[in-house]
C-alpha cells in the first residue's frame, strides 16, 4: 500500500465523515423541532418528517463521493492501485468540497428546516414553501458535490 | 387557462331558501361571498358529529378493515339517510351505554367482593351486630406481627375477638367490647394498629351472600356480551353511519350559509364561472323557483381565480397554488409550468427502474385507494412523471443502477449491433450532461420571459416588456449563439443581439424614475441583473448533481449487494435484503429530492421571471366528504 493510497483514503474518510456529521446535526436539529410540533399536532407527522429529511442529503453526497473514490482506487471490488503521492493528494483535494460544504450546509440546512417545521406547525398550508426555502440552503451542497465529482473525474489513475 | 367569473345574485322566496342552498351545494358551481374553507361549527352540531364518530369507531372494531376502502353512495340514498342514521346511532349509543354502566357496576361489585372476602367466615350477619345496645362490635384487621399480643391483651381485659381469616400481613376479624369500657377498648385498638372497615349491613351471614354477588357479576358480564353482540350485528350497517356523518356535516354546512332577506325575498350573492353560468341557471331553474341577477364588479374588488385546464395539467395546479394562486388578470402559468415540471422531474429521477416503480406504485395507489384532494394531485403528478423518468433512464442507460443500453439490445435482435440509446452518461462523462442541464435551464428561463412578454402585452406595458423580457431573451440567445457557433458572421449577429438587449435595459429600466441621473442609475442597476441570471442558469446544475447522486447510490447498492452475495449459503438472502432496502431508500430520497428541487426551480427560477400571483381560488360551495368517497348521480 502506497502513501498516495492513504491520502486518497483520508479524502474518502473526510467526505463521508464530515458531510455525515453535517447531516446528522442537521437532521437532529430538524427532529427536535418536529418532535415539538407533533406533540401538539400528531397529524402533521408526514409533513414535518419530509422537512426533517431534507438535511439528510449532504451525508448521502459525502457517502457517494467516498464510494466513488474507493471504487476508483480499487478499495471496493478490486485490488488497491499503487497511487503516486500526487494522485493520492489530488483525490484528497477532490473530496474536500463536499466534506467542508456538506458539513456546514448540513448544519445550517438543519436550522432552516427547524424553522420551517415550526412554521408548518403554526400553518400547515405553508409546508411546501418551507420546503423550498430549506432546499435553497442545499444548493451549496449540490455545487460542492458537483465540484468534487468534476475534480474526481479529472484525476487520472 | 383562467376563466372569467361573473358576480351574481340569486333571489328566491324566503320559504324556498333551504331548497336553493341545497341545489347550490348539489350543483357545486357557485362560490359564496362569505365563505370559510374550514368553518367552525356550533357546539351542538359538533357534539352530534363526535357522537357519530364514536359510533363509527365502536362499530369498526367488529369489522374487518379493508386495506383500500372505497365508498360510493347514490345521491338518493345520501339525501334520505337521516332517519336511518339517527336510529342506528341511538341503537349504538344505547348499547355503548349498557356496556359502560355494566362495566361500572362490575367494578363496584368486584370491589365489594374484595372487601368482604377476608370476613366471610364471621359467624354472624353484619346488620344485627350494629343493632346491639350494650356491646359494640367493630370489624377490621390487625397486623399479623402484633396479633399474638393483641389477642392476649384483649382476652385479659375481657374483650372478644373472632378471627375470620389471615394472610401474610394481617389478621381479619370482629372485635367486641362492652360500651362501658369503650375508652379502654379504643386505646387497645389504637395501640395495636387495628384498622376498622365499614361493611355494608346485611341480614344474612356474609358467606351466604357471596353466591348472590357472583350471580350479579355474571349477569352483568352477560349484559356486556349481549350489547357487544348487538354492536356486532349493527356493524354491518357501519357504512350507513359513515354516510350519515357526511350527510350531517353537509347539512350543517348548508345551515351555516347566511342568506340576506327582505320582507318576502331571500338572496345570496357570489361568483360563478362564465362558462358554467348557463348550466347553473338552467339547472337551478329546474329545481327551485328563483331569479338570477348579474351584478357589476367594482373596480377595486378582488375577483376569485377560476382555472380551467385539461386533465394532464390540472394536477399541477396544486404545485402552483402552493406557491401562490394566480391573480385573475394574468396568464395562467399552469400549462407551461406543468410541462417543465414534468420534464425536470424525469431528469432528476432519471432511471428506467425507478420510473417503472413510480408507474406501478402510484398507478396502483390511484386505482385502488382512490385518494382525494391534494394527495390525489400529488400521486397523479408522480404517475405522470414516471414517463419522462423512464425516457431519461433510457437516455442515460440506467436500470436500477445497472447500465442497460435499450436500443443496443433491440438492435442486436434485428442484427444491427451499432445502435445505442445512451446519449448522456452523468457518471462516466458528466460534462455533456452539465451542458445539457444548463441549456435546459436557459430554455426554461426563456419560456418564463416569453410568458412575461405576453403578460406585459396584455397590460400594454411595452417598456417593461422591452426592459425586463425582450432584452434578456436577446442577451441569453446571443450568448448561447456566441458560445456554440464559430462562424464569424453569425458571431457578429450574436454580439448585436447582446448589444441591443443591453441597450433596452439601459434605456427602459429607469422608466419609472425621475431625472436623467435616476434613469441612468436604474439602467446600470438593470444591467447588474446579469449576475442573477448567471446564478439562475447555474442553479440548473442540480439536474446533473441529482441524476448523478441517484445513479451512483444505485450503483453502490448493487455493488454492496454483490459483495454480500459472495458469502456462502446465506449470501443470496443478504444480497436480496441489501438490494431491496438500498433501492427503496434511494427511490424515496430521489423522489423527495426531485419533488423539492423541481418545485424550487419552478418557484424561483421560472416564476421569478413573470409570475405575479396573489389571487385566491374559486372554491364553489359544494359537498365536503370525509368518509364517503363519491356521490353517484341517480340514473
Amino acid at each position: 500500500m502506497t502513501t498516495g493510497l492513504v491520502y486518497a483514503l483520508i479524502g474518502a474518510a473526510l467526505a463521508a465523515g464530515l458531510a455525515g456529521v453535517g447531516s446528522a446535526v442537521g437532521v437532529s436539529l430538524g427532529g427536535k423541532a418536529a418532535a415539538g410540533v407533533i406533540s401538539e399536532k400528531p397529524e402533521l407527522f408526514g409533513r414535518v418528517l419530509i422537512l426533517q429529511a431534507l438535511p439528510a442529503t449532504q451525508g448521502i453526497y459525502g457517502f457517494l463521493v467516498a464510494v466513488l473514490i474507493m471504487v476508483k482506487i480499487g478499495m471496493i471490488g478490486g485490488n488497491p492501485i499503487a497511487l503516486t503521492n500526487e494522485q493520492g493528494l489530488a483525490l484528497f483535494a477532490a473530496a474536500l468540497p463536499i466534506a467542508i460544504g456538506g458539513l456546514a450546509s448540513g448544519i445550517y440546512q438543519g436550522k432552516m428546516a427547524a424553522a420551517s417545521i415550526s412554521m408548518t406547525g403554526k400553518n400547515p398550508a405553508m409546508s411546501a414553501r418551507g420546503m423550498t426555502m430549506t432546499a435553497m440552503v442545499e444548493t451549496y451542497a449540490i455545487l460542492a458535490l458537483l465540484v468534487s465529482v468534476l475534480m474526481y473525474i479529472a484525476v487520472p489513475v | 387557462m383562467i376563466v372569467p367569473v361573473k358576480k351574481i345574485r340569486l333571489l328566491t322566496a324566503i320559504s324556498e331558501q333551504g331548497k336553493l342552498i341545497e341545489a347550490l351545494q348539489h350543483e357545486s358551481k357557485f362560490m359564496l361571498f362569505e365563505h370559510e374553507n374550514d368553518p367552525s361549527l356550533p357546539s351542538d352540531i359538533n357534539n352530534e358529529l363526535r357522537a357519530i364518530e364514536r359510533g363509527i369507531k365502536a362499530l369498526s372494531k367488529y369489522k374487518k378493515k379493508k386495506f383500500f376502502a372505497y365508498h360510493e353512495v347514490k345521491q338518493s340514498e345520501f339525501n334520505t339517510i337521516e332517519a336511518e342514521g339517527k336510529a342506528l346511532l341511538s341503537k349504538i349509543n344505547s348499547a355503548l351505554k349498557t356496556i359502560e354502566n355494566a362495566e361500572k357496576e362490575i367494578a363496584e361489585l368486584q370491589a365489594e367482593i374484595k372487601t368482604l372476602t377476608p370476613y366471610l367466615n364471621l359467624s354472624v350477619a353484619t346488620k344485627p351486630l350494629s343493632e346491639l345496645v350494650r356491646t359494640r362490635i367493630v370489624i377490621g384487621q390487625v397486623p399479623l406481627n402484633l396479633f399474638e399480643d393483641f389477642a392476649k391483651e384483649a382476652d385479659e381485659k375481657g374483650h372478644i375477638f373472632e378471627e375470620s381469616s389471615r394472610d401474610h400481613e394481617f389478621v381479619y376479624g370482629a372485635f367486641g367490647y362492652e360500651v362501658v369500657y369503650e375508652s379502654q377498648a379504643l386505646i387497645l385498638l389504637n395501640s395495636y394498629r387495628f384498622t376498622e372497615v365499614t361493611l355494608p349491613l346485611y341480614d344474612t351471614k356474609l358467606k351466604a351472600l357471596l353466591p348472590e354477588l357472583n350471580d350479579n357479576l355474571a349477569n352483568k358480564d352477560k349484559a356486556i356480551l349481549e350489547a357487544k353482540d348487538s354492536l356486532k350485528a349493527l356493524s354491518n350497517d357501519e357504512e350507513k353511519l359513515r354516510i350519515y356523518y357526511d350527510y350531517y356535516y353537509n347539512l350543517a354546512l348548508r345551515k351555516l350559509v347566511v342568506t340576506k332577506t327582505t320582507e318576502r325575498v331571500a338572496y345570496v350573492e357570489g361568483w360563478v364561472r362564465e362558462d358554467e353560468f348557463e348550466t347553473l341557471t338552467k339547472n337551478l331553474e329546474n329545481k327551485v323557483d328563483c331569479d338570477i341577477e348579474e351584478l357589476a364588479v367594482q373596480n377595486e374588488e378582488m375577483v376569485p381565480t377560476a382555472t380551467k385546464n385539461n386533465k394532464l395539467v390540472k394536477p399541477f395546479e396544486s404545485i402552483t397554488n402552493m406557491f401562490s394562486v394566480p391573480n385573475p388578470n394574468e396568464l395562467d402559468p399552469n400549462p407551461a409550468m406543468s410541462v417543465w415540471y414534468w420534464i425536470i422531474f424525469g431528469i432528476m429521477m432519471g432511471d428506467m427502474g425507478y420510473g417503472l416503480a413510480l408507474l406501478i406504485i402510484f398507478g396502483l395507489f390511484l386505482k385502488l385507494a382512490k385518494p382525494k384532494g391534494g394527495l390525489k394531485d400529488l400521486a397523479t403528478i408522480f404517475l405522470y412523471s414516471s414517463i419522462p423518468s423512464i425516457i431519461f433512464g433510457i437516455l442515460t442507460g440506467s436500470f436500477f443502477g445497472v447500465s442497460v443500453d435499450l436500443l443496443n439490445i433491440v438492435g442486436k435482435w434485428f442484427g444491427n449491433p451499432n445502435l445505442t440509446s445512451v446519449v448522456l452518461q452523468p457518471v462516466e462523462d458528466p460534462l455533456p450532461m452539465l451542458i445539457f442541464s444548463l441549456a435546459l435551464g436557459i430554455a426554461h428561463i426563456i419560456t418564463g420571459l416569453v410568458l412575461k412578454i405576453i403578460n406585459d402585452a396584455r397590460k400594454r406595458d411595452i417598456k417593461s416588456m422591452l426592459a425586463d423580457a425582450v432584452s434578456w431573451i436577446l442577451i441569453l440567445v446571443g450568448l448561447v449563439i456566441a458560445v456554440v457557433v464559430k462562424n464569424q458572421i453569425v458571431l457578429y449577429v450574436a454580439y448585436g443581439m447582446i448589444g441591443i438587449g443591453a441597450i433596452f435595459i439601459l434605456l427602459f429600466s429607469g422608466r419609472d424614475k425621475k431625472g436623467i441621473i435616476g434613469k441612468a442609475l436604474a439602467g446600470l442597476g438593470g444591467l447588474y441583473n446579469v449576475t442573477s441570471y448567471l446564478s439562475d442558469v447555474l442553479s440548473y446544475s442540480r439536474l446533473l448533481a441529482l441524476s448523478l447522486s441517484t445513479a451512483v447510490i444505485a450503483f453502490t447498492m448493487n455493488l454492496l449487494a454483490g459483495m454480500v452475495g459472495g458469502i456462502p449459503v446465506v449470501g443470496i438472502l443478504f444480497a436480496a435484503i441489501v438490494y431491496l432496502i438500498g433501492h427503496v431508500f434511494n427511490f424515496a430520497m430521489g423522489l423527495l429530492s426531485a419533488y423539492v428541487h423541481d418545485g424550487r426551480l419552478q418557484y424561483l427560477e421560472f416564476f421569478g421571471k413573470f409570475y405575479e400571483g396573489g389571487g385566491y381560488e374559486f372554491t364553489p360551495f359544494s359537498y365536503k366528504l370525509k368518509y364517503v368517497n363519491a356521490i353517484k348521480e341517480n340514473e
